[in-house]
């Protein structure tokens, strides 16, 4: 529909209406209580090429890099969960949660690919080993948006944004050593540094990440102006998004630990709130996008072994992580939900399954990368709403906080940072993190 | 090293993220360099804009592939000052000295024409050239003003002058090169055809009261839902929302003006206008904390690509005629603005400093040459040498002029040594300390 207007009018008419279509959605989900991501990517599937087809697919190819920088600016904002002490309360029992929740996932997809499908020929394991460490993937974006939206603190949080952020380095560890066996037993050899390389630039971009964590500290001294600060790392955030674009690798292990790295070093929260002011916008581009890439036409070719991934999948992330946190003795409520939450699949997944497509015969490649970009799409959809439900059971919500309205804006005394509080308010304030957030609205 | 690095870069075709990785380069020598300026009294705009040329003609770090691609950012930071321009122009304060402001604008904008046309008359260039030379020298670019005036939280009644007379200027500069490039055009070819007069005025009218139009109707659309629809949300998502509005609002206001061939500035500025006017005060606090919230980095990234394509040989091609037109254009500006307050009975104060502070030029100018250029042929290259040798000079020194005069008004309060962030009316907090805050919270 816009394909007649110049490349540069596409691309802003593009964005125009994915904010508008989004907030309009938003409006909807609303009503109906599913996270604004679920808006975002149903808003992005609606005008995208593949039912209103509004927004032309050469226009999606062309914004892959705004995941990149969206990913970059997520993962930034969620390394302000990691604090030191943080991380030392729940560290060992993290890494054995996320183990277990991986391992049972590629366990159990492994197994019921080859036993109850049999889609492996000639006893031959390479495909259901290469899906069954696919499966082991998550996508923590939306996962990440939904705790955001929410407000959400406390321990759960605290576990699953650790075990998620764990996930991708075991994900990644497990589909080397699938694909080295599979390509082993395929005719096809794929060279053993496509494997090896990936990771070695992962290794680099975090230690450039915890680098820069301290560079960012020395240059947002006390003397820089808030705007100064927000160009800042807004423009570092860019910078490694495409550095690590021109690597082919995921931003998201990188930022991580630079945002991890700054909180740990400067205590300043108030960086990442002025970040919250200027994300939200990237972040709707970011999740329409991804909706509009999903590819419905996929969901019909998937068949009966698409539904088998799917479901087994749910099955092995939840088990493993149940597992894992009885062994660890976590909380109850980690036991329960931590699952749940684990569910959302895309971006690395889609990226492995390529990668996967390559070391199989053609029809079975075929095969595994339908599979995965159908469930991608159920994932991505049913995703969020798991992990809102995960959250609200968890009672870490601030059930109160979408309840403020402008009228409590009242004036805090600005130079005490914010700390005194008018008396006589019902302000559902529980920790500095929301001082702060008063703080902000009021100067 | 790093060299052999970005010469491996180059060959290989990861052209957007070597784009973003280019941008992230341009902003921090912007940012480290617009802080030196800042310690010898320069504004940051100057730094910024140094930094990028630095980056782009000097070290060629930044080629011109890189900044045609990043294009779509410059287009939308301009739209963003204009909608801040519409926002900052809430009609009841305007209501006594509107008469004073049309006239200043006008007389400024006239003024400048006549003594650039002149001017080059008597250097023997022709009518066309003069004409159309003496046109562009009339626009203005309001985006260093801006920068300057938010950075230093400038206010008094300079300030109160700048900003309409900036943004009006537009709309006139619209009229007055429209009607100049259609007489150029006639002179240049000269094959008898009788100058239609009447289809002259009316194109630029057109372009003028289209832009207007779609900015009102825009606008009362925006101003609409704000009022009903969005001051209803919990917090969080108003602001998100407003945001999300204002984004939407400029980029279709930019398309629209690329589209139907309107101004990328108007149109943008009147939707501001009118949402202005019919929000209440806290919508309209909300709604520029926001939008101010957002922008900084697009602004950074503006100028310093705007830098980055300025090109030094063009000054040596300039020549005399050159030299002729800037020393013109600046004696017309301040001369103009000068009688323009006399006339309009403004302050001695701003009588005295106006002028001075209309210097700056930039993208509406670079928008006018490229069409003088794509119309006129030979005459058309020349004329852009000459403009873009103006604009390298304005742009890196109208600024620095700009903050001066707005000091010696008082609407810029000189700062003390030791305290960079003035506390301000919008920004009570000293951020000196907010660090130091949260450590004892956390």
């Amino acid at each position: 529909m816009l394909t007649k207007f110049s490349l540069e009018t596409q691309i802003l008419l593009s964005l125009a209406i994915i904010l508008a279509v989004s907030f309009l959605i938003t409006r909807i989900t609303k009503l109906l209580k599913l996270p604004n991501v679920t808006a975002y990517i149903i808003a992005g599937v609606l005008i995208g090429p593949a039912v209103l087809k509004i927004v032309p697919s050469n226009i999606v190819d062309n914004m892959g890099f705004i995941s990149d920088i969206a990913l970059a600016f997520i993962a930034f904002g969620v390394g302000k969960f990691f604090k030191r002490d943080v991380l030392k309360k729940t560290g060992v029992k993290v890494i054995v949660i996320t183990i277990f929740e991986a391992v049972m996932a590629f366990i159990l997809v492994t197994l019921s690919m080859h036993y109850i499908f049999k889609v492996d020929k000639n006893n031959n394991w390479s495909f259901s080993l290469l899906i069954g460490a696919i499966a082991t993937a998550t996508a923590p974006a939306s996962t990440m948006m939904t705790i955001k939206q929410y407000h959400a603190r406390g321990h759960f949080v605290d576990t699953l944004l650790q075990v998620v952020a764990l996930d991708d380095v075991v994900c990644l560890f497990i589909f080397s050593v699938a694909s080295i066996f599979a390509s082993d037993a395929a005719d096809k050899k794929i060279e053993a540094i496509q494997i090896i390389l990936p990771i070695v630039y992962n290794l680099a971009v975090i230690v450039l990440g915890f680098v820069l964590g301290f560079v960012l500290n020395k240059l947002l001294g006390p003397s820089r102006s808030k705007d100064n600060r927000l160009i800042i790392i807004v423009a570092m955030l860019l910078g490694l998004s495409g550095l690590c674009g021109i690597l082919e690798i995921s931003p998201l292990l990188g930022c991580m630990v630079f945002g991890a790295t700054y909180i740990n070093v400067s205590y300043d929260k108030e960086l990442y709130h002025q970040l919250d002011n200027f994300t939200p916008p990237i972040m709707t581009l970011f999740f329409c996008l991804s909706g509009m890439k999903l590819d419905l036409s996929s969901l019909k070719t998937a068949g009966l072994i698409g539904i088998g991934y799917f479901i087994i999948r749910i099955i092995g992330k939840y088990l493993g992580a149940w597992l894992g946190s009885l062994t660890v003795k976590e909380s109850k409520d980690v036991q329960k939900y931590l699952g749940l939450a684990l569910i959302p699949q895309a971006g690395v997944s889609i990226g492995l399954a390529f990668l996967s497509e390559r070391l199989l015969p053609p029809e079975l490649g075929a095969t595994l990368v339908t599979i995965i970009l159908s469930s991608s799409v159920l994932y991505e959809l049913i995703g969020p709403a798991c992990a809102k439900f995960a959250i609200f059971r968890t009672s870490n919500i601030d059930k109160n906080y979408n309840l403020l309205k402008p009228n409590l804006e009242t004036n805090v005394n600005l130079a005490d940072g914010g700390q005194n509080i008018p008396n006589g308010e019902a302000t559902p304030i529980s920790n500095d993190e929301e001082k702060n957030e008063t703080n902000n609205n009021t100067n | 090293m790093i060299f052999t690095f970005l010469n491996i870069l180059e060959g290989l075709e990861f052209d957007i993220y070597y784009e973003l990785m280019m941008l992230c380069v341009l902003v921090l020598l912007g940012i480290i360099l617009g802080k030196l300026a800042e310690k010898i009294n320069i504004p940051a705009v100057t730094g910024y804009i140094v930094a990028g040329i630095l980056v782009g003609p000097v070290f060629h770090l930044v080629t011109e592939e890189i900044t045609d691609g990043l294009k779509i950012i410059s287009n939308i930071a301009i739209g963003f000052i204009a909608y801040s321009i519409g926002m900052e122009l809430w009609i009841p304060k305007y209501k006594n000295s509107a008469k004073e402001i049309l006239i200043v604008t006008f007389v400024q904008a006239i003024m400048t024409t006549l003594v650039v046309f002149l001017a080059l008359v008597i250097f023997k260039q022709s009518l066309a050239v003069a004409l159309l030379l003496s046109s562009i020298a009339c626009a203005t670019a309001p985006a260093p003003l801006m920068m300057i005036i938010k950075r230093y939280n400038a206010s008094g009644k300079l300030t109160d002058t700048i900003l309409p007379v900036v943004g009006l200027d537009d709309g006139v500069g619209i009229i007055i090169f429209g009607v100049s490039l259609a007489v150029a055009k006639a002179l240049i070819n000269n094959n008898g055809e009788a100058i239609n007069i009447g289809k002259i005025i009316l194109t630029p009218l057109k372009e003028l009261g289209l832009s207007i139009a779609l900015g009102i109707v825009v606008g009362l659309l925006v101003g609409f839902v704000s009022n009903k629809i969005i001051k209803n949300f919990a917090k969080h998502d108003k602001n998100d929302t407003y945001l999300s509005l204002a984004i939407v609002c400029v980029f279709l206001s930019v398309t629209a003006a690329h589209y139907f061939n309107l101004s990328p500035i108007l149109v943008p500025m009147v939707i501001g206008m009118t949402v202005t006017n019919m929000i209440d005060k806290e919508t309209f606090k909300t709604q520029t904390k926001v939008i101010d919230k957002f922008t900084p980095p697009l602004m950074i990234a503006f100028f310093t690509l705007a830098g980055a394509e300025l090109d030094f040989k063009i000054l040596l091609n300039a020549g005399l005629i050159g030299i002729v037109y800037i020393l013109a254009r600046i004696i017309g500006k301040y001369c103009g603005a000068y009688l323009g307050c006399l006339l309009g009975g403004s302050d001695k104060i701003v009588r005295n400093n106006l002028g001075i502070t209309l210097l700056p030029q930039g993208g509406v100018a670079i928008g006018m040459v490229i069409t003088v250029a794509n119309e006129c042929g030979e005459t058309g290259k020349m004329i852009q040498t000459i403009v873009l040798a103006g604009i390298f000079i304005y742009e890196l020194f109208g600024p620095v002029f700009a903050k001066m005069a707005l000091e010696r008004t008082g609407d810029i309060v000189r700062q003390k040594k030791g305290d960079k962030n003035p506390p301000t009316p919008d920004e009570p907090i000293p951020p000196l300390n907010q660090p130091e805050d949260n450590k004892n919270v956390a």
